[in-house]
């Protein structure tokens, strides 16, 4: 068996997974790894300004192209940094791989220099973490990391590598393709579970499809639309997954759940049967309450992870399997039995809420006034954005109108930051989206709040060529905590108003393209000189810092 | 008892220990504590653009102050980013209290919302993390979190405030005095110890004094020099500790350590006792296998944290007690004998090993080229730094030149990352700025790590907090390329950068923004920045070249 370095097998299991990149800042406990990326002609290693950076990265670079992301740091105060992204991937379901040098065994215990329990700190974010704790089982463990963030609900693993284990050794270098050591196989449905399903939706008077994030990661959008279209189900999708089914088709409704879309909430506290395809109907599609799902609508859920099933809601049927697999199993059984059709009035019922949202959408690209209604901003993006364009929204209110203003046709074309919430998500995000994707515009969506959190890596995206576009929208405010506070407690804000640098100007500064917006007619060209650039490009625009959409919590307080 | 609602309790608490204080980024999940600062005049809720840069300037401020830093989060992400300011601050000792809201207790395990488990996240790098279990319960675990967080060896608590248990909630809210609720007692050496310690000490033909944190921390900085004139005991600081001892004072050689200036070592290697006084001895090991400790050298090590006393070396003597405490007593015990004096060509070797560091500093105020040197920058910058500057570096190879580059005459006015870690230093120098308005405060930063947290550069211009940049520029991650270097040779991976201007930079951010490619002209230039009333940044180009030995490291 060959020999090669131990840090040489640990970037071999990376490509051997088809990694392209690895986003880190270069640190003395891995300088091993490190060193093997120098001979490297399919994996490349990219320096980035914070550890933050590399870690959502990694996780855009994941969303985008479903190959695992892999971020890597130096132990200690560059594992800290990576935290939050990795967090991001976990709450995203989203394969990334986490390294991280250590100190040397000998000094453990020692408080010594750099020396932090990662263990303890990645375990509540990630699916697993481990700590390499022989030379020789690098191969091995590099395989069970991956094993693990590719198998089931996909997720994040964290590795770390005391240095003394791969400075100047050499291991017996026994690599193997992915297929040998991880299972592949997409999980079919219990075939009476299927029959049943398959029955419930015969007999449904309302039926009602939420496609989830399941059907994006298990690549079944065709299978959903296939359904819809046989039956004449209406579709709609859960929060943040706008583009598990292609929003053009005339049975897709609209967005539900938090700043969805109230006509897809109508739609759906209607339905009898609810039919949801790879979806945990978790709290922000939902509210878990049933303002969306009705006490009476009985629930068919496919959904991979056993954990998930009937968790949320109680189910009349609880498939788990793969999405893609369970779906043409329920469509060759219908087809088998010839089923087709559906109730005209449930059909025209549907269609008519869906022409009250473009309607509600078209309205508002008729808004005007002194400041620019970031609403209006929606309305003048979608004259531009193209079905491959990917749109990364950020946390905050002017991104959060994005989860009802955009329109999506491919799958893979919509990341946000789902349940985490997190301010500085999609700027960097973006930035491995489009290295995961690099034919397709990356826009990514930020407020004023959320950009300077990792404005850092502008000198990255132009060191590295990485054209994003990144539309900020300022107000001035950290305006969905403004919002909250104005609702909560009246006129009494604190520490919500910010003042900000020109960030065109900024942008300039690295060398990246810097446009300031301030007549909202413009957005579409400035995008479209953005669009054309090989340089990464910032758009400024300033709105209207009273234009905030009410606070989701009060909502959801307001109807208890 | 009064009745307040939750959140504002919180605060209450806060300013009950007199923080003046609290760095963060208002979220929803903890609106109701924020609420509580609306109003006050006593206590300043201060937002920043990233959490991590809260959590930096709680910790300066507390290690500035002596007094606790206060930083605020939302549950979730918001928390997340405090985790690399807290582990900084945890190995700082700096007592600090982090707060952040967390997901409602109807809706943990389920994977919803900004729900993250926070404790677990926050053990491994804090003195304590809780979960406020009921309302009625929060000012006494805030009390606990002081207690904890100010007693012993100090350190970071961090505590986070469930949404459903603080909404609209009153509470009875019975904030007592801190003398009532935690001790402020200074635990004192044992008698007998101490003794043998001031024995040794008499006995003694070359001793040598290392003081570390503990003196700064305890206040015992008078306290050691008395004792190193009334003995002649050449006086050296531990590793980042420089602002320990007055540096000016005869008896003082330079900083110990591999950092430090290699006149100590010379001198170390030929003690007999050695006094170490509030450090832990990192790295002593090292020292006695490489024979920059004798063997035969007889240890007396003062410690307050007992998990330290004889770990990283044999100690001869180890006495657990508060560094002013002990010192007093063994100055007592010394001069109820009528101790003094010492070996006059000790005392001579040692001012001799002084003078050589001098002259080796004056030496690079003279070194000169086409590209500026980071060691000729540190000899511009000694002649116009006050006795009150305080001094921040971040990590990273230019940084790590300041370790021996540096005089400090007074406590509380050094700081540096105990992990590191690159980017703490811009943020930490807005936190030190409001532990000592009337100070001028300088950050020294290479290119790496100026940009993790420049975005602070707004917050400073918002709330008025003059800083002082300054950024020597070389375009690499200078530590890194070094080890590149010295294991593998010219094969270089991530460690070349570009960068944009920062003098521009910062003029964007409203700061004043100054380039100096001309080493002469340096020191007006800071002297102009220790009088604007904004903050600055200064902008070095230097020569990547020019690196510490083996890097720089933190």
């Amino acid at each position: 068996m060959p020999k090669i370095t131990a840090g040489q097998a640990v970037v071999e299991s990376l490509r051997a997974e088809g990694c392209k990149y690895a986003f880190g800042i270069v640190g003395g406990t891995f300088l091993e790894i490190l060193d093997a990326f120098y001979d490297q002609k399919d994996i490349k290693f990219i320096s980035v300004r914070h550890e933050q950076g590399a870690a959502f990265m990694a996780d855009g670079f994941a969303r985008a192209s479903g190959i695992p992301g892999v971020c890597m740091s130096t132990n200690g105060p560059g594992a800290t940094n990576l935290i939050t992204g990795v967090y991001a991937a976990y709450v995203g379901h989203s394969p990334v791989l986490a390294i991280s040098g250590a100190p040397a065994r000998e000094v453990m215990y020692r408080d010594a220099f750099q020396e932090i329990d990662h263990i303890s700190l990645f375990r509540p974010i990630t699916k697993l973490a481990m700590s390499l704790n022989k030379s020789d089982r690098v191969p091995e463990m590099m395989r069970h990391a991956f094993r693990v963030a590719m198998s089931g609900k996909k997720g994040p693993v964290f590795v770390d590598f005391p240095r003394d284990l791969l400075d100047r050794v050499s291991i017996d270098a026994e690599l193997q393709p992915p297929t040998s050591y991880r299972t592949h196989q997409r999980l079919p449905g219990d075939p009476a579970l299927v029959r049943q399903a398959a029955q419930a939706l015969r007999s449904a008077r309302r039926p009602v499809i939420i496609a989830g994030g399941g059907v994006t990661e298990s690549g079944a959008t065709q299978q959903v639309v296939e359904l819809a279209d046989l039956l004449s189900i209406p579709m709609i999708t859960s929060y943040g997954r706008n583009d598990a089914v292609p929003n053009e088709h005339p049975l897709y409704v609209g967005p539900l759940g938090r700043g969805g879309s109230p006509e897809a909430g109508e739609l759906c506290a209607k339905a009898d049967v609810i039919l949801a395809a790879g979806t945990r109907l978790s709290n922000f599609t939902t509210y878990y309450d049933n303002r969306y799902i009705s006490k009476d609508a009985r629930i068919i859920q496919i959904e991979i992870d056993e954990k998930e099933i009937g968790r949320n809601y109680p189910v009349t049927l609880g498939i788990q399997g793969d999405a893609r697999t369970v779906l043409r199993e329920l469509l060759e059984g219908l087809r088998a039995q010839g089923a087709e059709g559906g109730e005209p009035p449930w059909r025209r019922e549907a269609e008519g809420l869906k022409a009250k949202r473009q309607q509600r959408m078209a309205a508002e690209g008729r808004l005007t006034g002194p400041l620019i209604k970031p609403q209006r901003v929606y309305a003048e993006m979608r004259k531009v954005i193209t079905p491959e364009t990917i749109m990364v929204l950020d946390a905050g209110a002017c991104p959060a109108y994005g989860y009802d203003r955009l329109e999506f046709h491919r799958p893979r074309t919509f990341i946000t930051p789902l349940d985490l919430g997190g301010l500085g998500f999609a700027f960097p995000e973006a930035l491995g989206a489009k290295l995961g994707r690099p034919d397709a515009p990356v826009i990514a969506i930020h407020g004023d709040g959320g950009f300077l959190f990792n404005v850092q890596e502008l000198e990255t995206a132009v060191r590295e060529k990485i054209a994003t576009i990144t539309l900020v929208m300022n107000n001035g405010v950290w305006g969905s905590e403004k919002a909250y506070q104005a609702a909560m407690f009246g006129d009494r804000p604190v520490g919500s108003d910010i003042t900000n640098p020109r960030f065109d100007k900024l942008a300039q500064l690295f060398g990246a393209n810097g446009f300031y917006v301030d007549r909202v007619e413009d957005v579409g060209d400035a995008l479209k000189q953005a669009m054309a650039s090989d340089l990464p490009s910032v758009i400024e625009m300033p709105v209207d810092p009273k234009e905030l959409p009410v606070p989701a919590r009060v909502l959801e307080a307001e109807r208890r | 008892m009064p009745n307040m609602t939750a959140g504002h309790a919180v605060v209450e608490s806060l300013v009950n220990e007199g923080c003046k204080y609290a760095f963060g980024i208002v979220g929803v999940s903890f609106l109701d504590i924020a609420d509580g600062f609306y109003g006050r005049n006593d206590i300043r809720f201060i937002t920043t653009r990233h959490e991590q840069g809260a959590a930096c300037m709680a910790s300066a401020y507390a290690r500035i102050s002596g007094e606790p830093g206060v930083c605020l989060a939302t549950g979730g992400p918001g928390a997340a980013n405090l985790v690399g300011g807290l582990y900084n601050a945890f190995m700082a000792q700096a007592p600090v209290i982090a707060i952040s809201g967390a997901a409602g207790q109807g809706s943990t395990y389920r994977e919803a919302g900004q729900e993250l488990d926070h404790v677990p996240l926050f053990r491994p790098i804090t003195k304590l993390a809780m979960s406020i279990p009921r309302a009625e319960r929060i000012p006494e675990l805030m009390r606990h979190a002081f207690r904890v967080a100010m007693a012993g060896k100090k350190g970071p608590v961090f505590i986070d405030f469930p949404t459903d248990l603080m909404q609209k909630r009153t509470i009875d809210a019975d904030i007592l005095p801190p003398e009532v609720y935690r001790a402020h007692q200074r635990p004192a050496g044992d008698p007998a110890l101490v003794r043998k310690a001031a024995q040794l000490l008499r006995q003694a033909r070359h001793p040598l004094l290392i003081a570390g944190g503990g003196v700064t921390e305890s206040g015992a900085t008078q306290e050691a020099v008395e004792l190193a004139e009334l003995l002649s005991i050449p006086m050296v600081t531990s590793y980042r500790r420089n602002d320990a001892l007055p540096n000016a004072h005869g008896l003082y050689v330079g900083p110990y350590g591999p950092r430090g200036a290699a006149e100590t070592a010379t001198l170390s290697a030929r003690a007999d006792v050695i006094l170490a006084v509030g450090t832990r001895l990192q790295g002593f090991a090292n020292y006695l296998q490489s024979g920059a400790v004798s063997r035969d050298a007889r240890i007396i090590q003062v410690e307050i944290d007992e998990k330290e006393i004889g770990r990283n070396c044999p100690v001869h003597v180890g006495i657990l007690g508060d560094a002013k405490s002990v010192l007093l007593s063994i100055l007592e015990a010394l001069r109820a004998e009528g101790a003094e004096g010492g070996d006059p060509a000790w005392r001579r070797e040692a001012e001799e090993l002084k003078a050589k560091r001098r002259q080796r500093l004056n030496a690079e105020g003279r070194i000169s080229g086409t590209m500026i040197s980071p060691r000729r920058v540190y000899a511009e910058l000694r002649k116009v730094i006050t006795p009150e500057t305080v001094m921040i570096l971040d990590a990273g190879a230019c940084a790590a030149y300041g370790y021996d580059r540096l005089d400090f005459q007074t406590p509380h006015t050094f700081i540096s990352p105990p992990t590191g870690g690159l980017g703490y230093a811009i943020p930490e120098a807005i936190g030190a700025k409001l532990a000592r308005p009337h100070s001028p405060v300088i950050a020294i930063n290479g290119d790496g790590g100026f940009l993790f947290n420049a975005q602070e550069l707004e917050t400073a211009v918002r709330e008025k907090v003059p800083t002082i940049t300054l950024v020597m520029n070389n375009n690499i991650y200078g530590s890194e390329k070094a080890l590149q270097q010295a294991q593998f040779g010219d094969r270089f991976v991530g460690a070349d950068l570009t960068n944009p201007r920062f003098d521009k930079l910062a003029e964007l951010y409203g700061a004043k923004g100054y380039y100096v490619d001309r080493v002469e002209q340096l020191a007006e230039v800071v002297k102009i920045a220790m009088s604007n009333e904004v903050s600055s940044v200064i902008e070095v180009p230097v020569d990547p070249n020019d690196m510490p030995r083996g890097g720089g490291g933190g």
